[in-house]
């Protein structure tokens, strides 16, 4: 092989690598260099910072604040989103469908503010959905859904719903309708063909879409701080009071936790996605 | 006995195209019957709709006594092996060959004995664990085969599974499916393009050609007896000529065509003077150097030597004439002027197509 069908492809990443990967490294750095400069006139470099906030227990219920949030919100998007991608995929009228993607991605036309604001309304005390549950046969509620992590959860499953369905989707159009077929006449019934062909098939998509809503859930911050009022709090809650308050050591500490979080659940999901299709690569 | 798989009248349209044409046919228990014809003949479509897979527009199929309108697809007695094969990705070898008999909720050590079973009859031993994506196309085709064979359907039906192979290993995979068959006395409905897999492994074959089947018989059958002109040129090389009935005698024809004089059986219908097509395969023609230089004599045009044989295209009385010789140590000359012979019943006369006499 010749050097230049090796140089080739990294010559063809090399913009993309250059606007995505310089920014990414560069701030890395700094914010590495502050999380070890302590005390306003740069008395470090140490790790008092760190071990400062680590052996705090209170730094340790705010980071399972984030993993229990972003881990729950991951969860009932999947559930959520798994029936809707095969909704969606059934609508044979193009009209019906088109409708049905401009209401999936409706979520997205909003800013992050107005929505937030718009479920404080409907999830309050005596907002729309505690009217329902009480005017509703049962006479159910009111319930407490603002203010707290189920209002959050609520809110945030709203916003991401798209981030899910769509790879879904896109997994379950790879798939062959001749495997259905098999499936069918090996004597599987409806539920068994998804049960047993589509959805080991659709896998990849389905972890595609964990990471995505995993990732943008441990790290919002707009729904956590509006819907929370200020009583759920989040990593990048407190990243940004302490830059707020000039604490900005403490601040690069607490990014890069909450960036270790992200990687770390998109590897544990990657290695998952890799055992799962061993199998088909051989 | 009773037929294993009976249409009658099946029609097939899809938005308002027939694709399947008024399709009578007994399959019997027990037999290798293929469909054969072109791509586009229908003959897919009606594997389709026994598996269930698709629903037809007219007429009815039973399999074994039992009307299968309404019965679907998962609960036919009736197993399919794909072109494509679609072989679970996301399965191993032993997963994919169990996953009927998982589904119809059969012991584990009665599935891992029949996926055992299996396994050796397709000479697959061991590979219970690989995964399918690393089986060679061959490998692949015998685990398609073993998937749906491990639930011992009343019927199996196989769509041009051996289509995507090389030559070789297709006429290796013939035999086996062919020794597969016997060994279960299971029925095998085959649909095929080629007609030469057809021949080498059916009992019987119905032919197709637009919708229609225009003949069902025996290889021999078949080729000797063809019943239309499609059937004819289809199956082996054959001369199809035009020409008129001059006379009915003792229940014979006796044709004129350029020319040249055949003799063929009656068929019902026949009037002296009615147009009649005679199909003459090109193994029948004898050829000898013209003895006189009289005007209607046959040219060689063109000579193929074949090794075994020699392919002769003839023209002359404003015909052209295929010919097969075999046995010659020299092929004659291109040019040279030869009389052609055959034997008085060597010629059949065949039908239109579409009007076969197929039941």
């Amino acid at each position: 092989m010749s050097a230049s069908t090796n140089t080739k492809p990294l010559l063809l990443l090399a913009p993309s690598a250059l606007v995505v990967m310089a920014p990414f490294v560069a701030s890395l750095v700094i914010l590495a260099a502050y999380s070890v400069d302590y005390g306003p006139n740069g008395v470090g470099p140490d790790l008092t910072i760190w071990r400062n906030f680590l052996s705090d227990g209170y730094s340790w219920s705010v980071i399972a604040t984030s993993l229990r949030l972003a881990a729950s919100v991951t969860l009932i998007t999947l559930l959520v989103a798994y029936p809707t991608a095969c909704a969606i995929l059934r609508i044979r009228n193009p009209l019906l469908s088109a409708i049905a993607y401009v209401i999936l991605f409706s979520p997205l036309l909003m800013s992050v503010v107005v929505r937030s604001y718009g479920w404080l309304l409907l999830l309050a005390d005596r907002g729309f959905v505690n009217s329902l549950l009480a005017a509703s046969p049962f006479g159910l509620g009111p319930y407490r859904l603002i203010y707290n992590e189920t209002g959050v959860v609520i809110a945030l499953v709203h916003i991401l719903l798209p981030f899910a369905v769509l790879p879904i989707i896109g997994a379950l159009l790879q798939i062959p309708p001749i495997y259905r077929e098999a499936a069918a006449d090996l004597g599987a019934g409806p539920a068994a063909i998804v049960w047993k062909v589509t959805f080991p098939l659709s896998l990849p998509g389905v972890i595609v879409a964990a990471e995505i809503v995993f990732a943008l859930a441990v790290s919002a911050f707009v729904t956590p701080s509006v819907l929370g009022g200020g009583r759920v709090l989040v990593l990048s809650r407190l990243v940004y009071e302490n830059i707020g308050n000039v604490q900005w050591g403490l601040a690069a500490v607490q990014a890069l936790i909450l960036l270790a979080i992200a990687v770390g659940a998109l590897l544990i999901l990657e290695r998952f996605n890799r055992s799962t299709f061993a199998k088909r690569a051989g | 006995m009773q037929p294993d798989v009976v249409l009658s009248r099946v029609e097939k349209s899809f938005a308002g195209d027939a694709v399947v044409r008024g399709v009578d046919l007994a399959i019997r228990r027990g037999e290798f019957f293929s469909l054969l014809g072109p791509s586009g003949c229908g003959k897919t479509t009606t594997l389709r709709m026994i598996a269930g897979l698709e629903a037809p527009t007219g007429g009815s199929i039973s399999i074994r006594g039992v009307d299968m309108a309404g019965v679907p697809i998962e609960r036919r007695p009736t197993n399919l092996v794909f072109q494509k094969l679609a072989l679970f990705p996301h399965l191993d070898v032993f997963d994919n060959i169990a996953f009927g008999l998982k589904l119809r909720k059969t012991p584990a050590p009665e599935i891992r004995r029949r996926v055992a079973e299996m396994l050796d009859i397709v000479r697959l031993s061991g590979f219970e664990t690989r995964s399918v994506a690393s089986l060679s196309g061959g490998q692949q085709q015998r685990v398609a085969i073993a998937r749906a064979v491990v639930n011992e359907p009343a019927v199996l039906l196989l769509d041009e599974p051996l289509g995507a192979l090389d030559l070789k290993l297709q006429t290796h995979l013939q035999e086996e499916l062919r020794q597969i068959q016997r060994a279960l006395e299971m029925t095998f409905v085959y649909v095929t393009h080629n007609q030469a897999e057809a021949m080498a492994m059916s009992d019987r074959i119905g032919v197709m050609n637009a919708g229609r089947l225009e003949q069902v018989g025996a290889p021999a059958d078949l080729y000797l007896r063809p019943a239309t002109r499609f059937v004819a040129s289809f199956i082996g090389q054959t001369n199809l000529i035009d020409g008129r009935i001059d006379a009915i005698e003792d229940g014979k024809l006796r044709i004129e065509a350029g020319g040249l004089r055949f003799v063929a059986d009656a068929h019902a219908g026949a009037t002296v003077g009615a147009p009649a097509t005679v199909s003459l395969r090109p193994e029948q023609i004898r050829l000898t150097k013209a003895r006189d230089d009289g005007s209607d004599a046959l040219v060689i045009a063109d000579a193929t030597f074949m090794g075994a044989s020699v392919n002769y295209r003839l023209q002359g009385r404003g015909l052209t004439l295929l010919a097969q010789a075999t046995g010659e140590a020299a092929p004659l000359p291109v040019g040279a002027r030869v009389d052609a012979t055959w034997l008085p019943d060597a010629a059949v006369t065949v039908a239109a197509d579409g009007a076969g006499t197929a039941k």
